[in-house]
């Protein structure tokens, strides 16, 4: 494959695929479906892992402990917040066969658990088998850490990096780029302040941090703070990346030098 | 260590653990081998809900369990251990069906529908399947979920049997697991549940809200 004709698939891309919404879910199918060759950063997997697993593992840790629907609805409640409880009652609401009124709890826990143990186990490859590239080109080391099975439970930390348990090559791989930085720094620094997200702010902050020092601040674990820079560097040897993340892509691409298209996202979601 | 042997059909066989014929039955330091990835060993509790061993994937801890729970443990793994072993035979038996020349469109429909509906018996169970086992299961349930016959080409379905068969053996590895679920994913088949819940239309939003309104009922009477 040609890696420069590669459609980088964002982190939100990946979301919208496992999305209940058939039209968000089948727009993104289409847009994979379509393009040359598709790839995606390592590091999306970090964020997916940051997010939509650790949420399955709570999930499933809640449904594992409680001791009829009535716990395991507080439990989740309690811990896993809005969120959680809406995956839980997405779960039930798709297998038919769960049936909260007659069924004893014990046969509708063991249907979930193999559900959310089958999503978890194949969680990396559900997300890397869609595209024809994974890229990682500074070797980022938590990405590479799938979710483990220990004692009956899943468990998927994002430790401190540290010299120690760390062997990426993230500031060999800002190191070059520092131009790139350079021409973001100026101009985030032209557009209109109400224009500046968080994200974006935070990535302006690390940037001059960057040049400032002379490094990129790897020890101060700022990388997930960057998320979308790291991604956006790295689909530059790509033909462009695709999201529906307008307001940090948007001003992103423009000063590090890559091709945005954004995913439609609010036009093809159901209503 | 010793193993007891039972019949299955289709002259395959399935081992559990302990002395045959309920001659005494002695007590043994099972190995992680002998745990990870082979539901005829699986120590998971469904009722209790958790281990009954600690299992590590791969650099695995093993406690010594207490001789009375490993009896009892014997004798309750020998009995699920051999119903479903019957039931994955007859899941195996389902989908085989549907390449039988014989059959009518009807019956391969049946068979079909009952196919998936044993998936869901034998996830019922959940005792006595191994992480790996269950990651195949689980992955043609979701990939099967609210889908006819119809929506299959015959190319899927035999991906479906080799993935039913797969699952039939006594041990499932690591390797074995995901290259199933990879050959499911290579046939078009959605191993993924749609859990993304970040934004939910209206109506889809409604449609949860009523099912937490009627749990909040059964949770109400319990």
């Amino acid at each position: 494959m040609a890696i420069d004709s590669s459609t980088f698939i964002d982190t939100d891309i990946q979301i919208h695929r496992l999305s209940p919404d058939v039209d968000a879910k089948n727009a993104v199918k289409e847009e994979i479906d379509n393009a040359e060759y598709t790839a995606m950063s390592a590091f999306s997997l970090l964020e997916l892992k940051g997010n939509y697993i650790q949420a399955l593992i709570l999930l499933r840790r809640k449904i594992a402990d409680g001791k009829n629907i009535g716990d395991v609805m507080a439990r989740i409640n309690n811990t896993g917040g809005r969120k959680v409880t809406l995956m839980f009652l997405q779960l039930a609401n798709k297998i038919g066969r769960i049936d909260f009124n007659s069924k004893p709890w014990e046969e509708n826990r063991q249907i979930l658990l193999t559900l959310l143990d089958s999503q978890i186990a194949s969680s990396w490859m559900i997300f890397t088998g869609v595209v024809d590239y994974v890229c990682d080109d500074f070797d980022c080391t938590r990405a590479s850490e799938e979710p483990e099975f220990v004692s009956n439970k899943w468990f998927a930390p994002i430790p401190k990096c540290r010299k120690d348990n760390t062997n990426c090559s993230i500031i060999e791989f800002i190191e070059v780029r520092k131009d790139d930085l350079a021409r973001l720094i100026d101009l985030l620094g032209k557009i209109p302040k109400e224009e500046i997200t968080s994200e974006l702010q935070r990535i302006k902050n690390v940037c001059e941090e960057t040049l400032r020092d002379g490094a990129f601040p790897q020890e101060k674990n700022v990388c997930r703070q960057v998320g979308d820079m790291l991604i956006g560097l790295q689909s530059k040897i790509g033909k462009e990346i695709l999201s529906s993340n307008y307001k940090e892509h948007s001003y992103l691409s423009e000063g590090l030098g890559y091709n945005f298209r954004q995913f439609p996202y609010a036009d093809v979601r159901s209503k | 260590m010793e193993k007891q042997t039972i019949e299955r059909s289709e002259g395959l066989t399935g081992s559990v653990s302990g002395k045959p014929n309920g001659g005494g039955t002695s007590v043994k330091i099972l190995k992680p081998s002998d745990l990870e990835g082979d539901f005829a060993f699986s120590t998971y509790d469904a009722f209790a809900g958790k281990d009954l061993l600690s299992v590590r994937q791969e650099k695995q801890i093993v406690k010594q369990p207490s001789r009375n729970m490993l009896l009892h443990h014997e004798r309750l793994t020998e009995s699920k251990v051999a119903l479903v072993a019957h039931e994955l035979d007859e899941a195996y038996d389902l989908i085989s069906s549907l390449f039988d020349t014989n059959i009518d469109e009807v019956e391969r429909s049946n068979n079909f529908d009952a196919w998936k509906d044993k998936l869901l018996d034998i996830s019922e169970m959940g005792i006595s399947l191994s992480l790996w086992h269950r990651q195949i299961l689980g992955g043609l349930i979701a990939g099967v979920n609210e889908k006819e016959i119809y929506e299959f080409t015959d190319d899927v379905i035999k991906t479906f049997r080799d993935a039913t068969y797969r699952v039939r053996q006594r041990r499932v590895s690591y390797i074995d697991a995901n290259r199933t679920i990879k050959e499911l994913m290579q046939k078009g088949v959605s191993v993924e549940m749609p859990l993304a819940i970040d934004s939910l239309s209206e109506e889809q939003m409604l449609e949860l809200e009523e099912l937490e309104t009627e749990l909040a009922g059964i949770i109400g009477k319990e």
